[in-house]
């Protein structure tokens, strides 16, 4: 422990404020009433005094130690939590890209009115001191549709065949997509803009690792209602998908589904460089 | 650990005795509204907490039981009613809480207002972490709880205890600091 952790402990402890006189009076008046109507605890009853006998018999004991044993397992294991959001937190700093595979609603609707999903990927790496997003690709059913390399964007419409390059960077989202977003979701957590929040957990079929999945609801965004369910790896820590609702109760189908998360220390710089395609035509804007 | 004193006042409060129940109170009542208050940022909120947290003390006399230590005993009631009441208000503390002086004495009138500043600052630092960490500092700091108690009452491992509280003060180191520098 250093000097400035002791500091702040011993202030800490000397931090001190009386009761309001009035406070203190309501208390004391509210307990007496209760003393009124106190009543001394009734002797126990033979029924009670019979099954204190029939305790002490050999093998009635036995049983109720593995009762004990078993009452005290299962409380081991919902109160021995595995996971806290601040060990993501830490496991998260040590990556600066990440990969984002999944699915995304699109924004046109199919003939009978529901949105129809694509496959999407999302490549991203943070900026030096982590954030925000330097660099950026998406890719659309398979398409490239964007890409950053922080300094210039290309956009890029398939069904035109036309490709719009600007001489500034993308901002993808104005926070990075590690640490930083779990902290803030932490700090709108605290001031009620996140709601149900709620974590369970479970193993995965497949590999048998235990997952915890934290479950949140914006009900007034920003900028939008929705619903998140997050599963992390308890083991690494890390978050490995991802679902968002735009609505804030998990009605129906996730808009966007991240089915897998590939973290890296770092991405090349080829990846957010567009290789024009053939027969496009490029505009510069 | 039940110390003989608070053991004593626990099997007279059982009999009903009223006096045990106010040596209880004036023990414990200046430290839990301390609690209360950082625990909730506003004075509202902390009066209803300790009123609450007291009053039901005077309600189970005659059935209470207590297994680790009363400080321990009332912190975890003081923790849940204070979920209870800031769920209620539809918010976390987010705001510093301006209320709490020092109770150390002071040699002089400056050192005193100097110290005034740095547990404002603390407490300003303190409303802005987590609750979570913001909990285990107050508990173990304020309520004097080892992490042991503090793990078992919010039903986490000891080890998600220990980082929590080191977060927590890492966050405030860094809060504090940055006071210091915007002061200059």
């Amino acid at each position: 422990m250093d000097a400035e952790q002791e500091r702040i402990e011993r202030l800490a402890q000397q931090m001190s404020v009386e009761l309001p006189p009035a406070l203190d009076e309501r208390i004391q008046r509210e307990a007496d009433a209760q003393f009124e109507t106190f009543k001394q605890p009734a002797c126990p009853s033979w029924a009670q005094r019979i099954g204190r006998i029939i305790m002490k018999s050999h093998i009635v004991r036995i049983a109720a130690v593995f009762a004990v044993i078993a009452a005290v397992a299962f409380f081991h294991q919902t109160g021995d939590v595995a996971w806290a959001l601040e060990e993501s937190i830490a496991a998260l700093s040590h990556y600066r890209a990440v990969l984002l595979e999944g699915q995304e609603s699109e924004r046109t609707w199919s003939e009978d009115g529901s949105k129809q999903r694509r496959p999407s990927k999302y490549w991203a790496v943070a900026n030096a001191d982590q954030t925000g997003i330097e660099k950026f690709r998406a890719e659309a059913a398979g398409a490239l549709i964007l890409t950053t390399d922080g300094r210039k964007t290309w956009r890029y419409d398939p069904d035109a065949n036309v490709v719009y390059v600007e001489n500034r960077p993308y901002t993808a989202s104005d926070m990075w997509w590690g640490a930083q977003f779990f902290e803030q979701m932490q700090t709108w957590r605290d001031k009620g803009i996140f709601t149900q929040w709620n974590v369970t957990y479970s193993r995965d079929a497949a590999t048998a690792r235990e997952r915890a999945v934290l479950t949140c609801a914006m009900p007034d965004g920003p900028p939008s209602p929705r619903s998140l369910e997050i599963t992390f790896d308890v083991e690494s820590k890390l978050p490995i998908s991802l679902k968002q609702w735009e609505n804030p109760t998990w009605e129906g189908p996730a808009d966007l589904v991240i089915e897998k998360i590939t973290y890296y220390e770092t991405l090349s710089d080829d990846l957010f460089e567009m290789e024009i395609p053939e027969g496009a035509q490029v505009i510069e804007e | 650990m039940l110390t003989s004193e608070d053991r004593r006042w626990i099997r007279e409060l059982n009999q009903g005795d009223r006096e045990a129940w106010r040596r209880i109170y004036e023990k414990y009542r200046v430290r839990m509204f301390t609690v209360a208050l950082a625990l909730t940022g506003r004075p509202d909120l902390a009066e209803d907490c300790l009123q609450d947290v007291f009053v039901r003390l005077a309600e189970r006399a005659g059935d209470l039981k207590v297994r680790s230590s009363l400080s321990g005993y009332l912190s975890a009631a003081l923790l849940n009613r204070a979920r209870d009441v800031l769920r209620r208000a539809g918010r976390q503390v987010s705001e510093p809480v301006e209320d709490l002086g020092c109770s150390s004495p002071a040699p002089s009138p400056l050192d005193r207002l100097i110290r005034d500043e740095q547990v404002t600052a603390l407490v300003r630092a303190l409303g802005q972490l987590p609750l979570e960490q913001r909990e285990v500092f107050i508990l173990h700091n304020q309520a004097r709880l080892a992490f042991r108690a503090i793990a078992r009452q919010q039903e986490i491992s000891l080890r998600t205890a220990h980082s929590r509280y080191r977060y927590a003060i890492e966050k405030l180191r860094s809060r504090l600091c940055k006071e210091v520098n915007h002061g200059r």
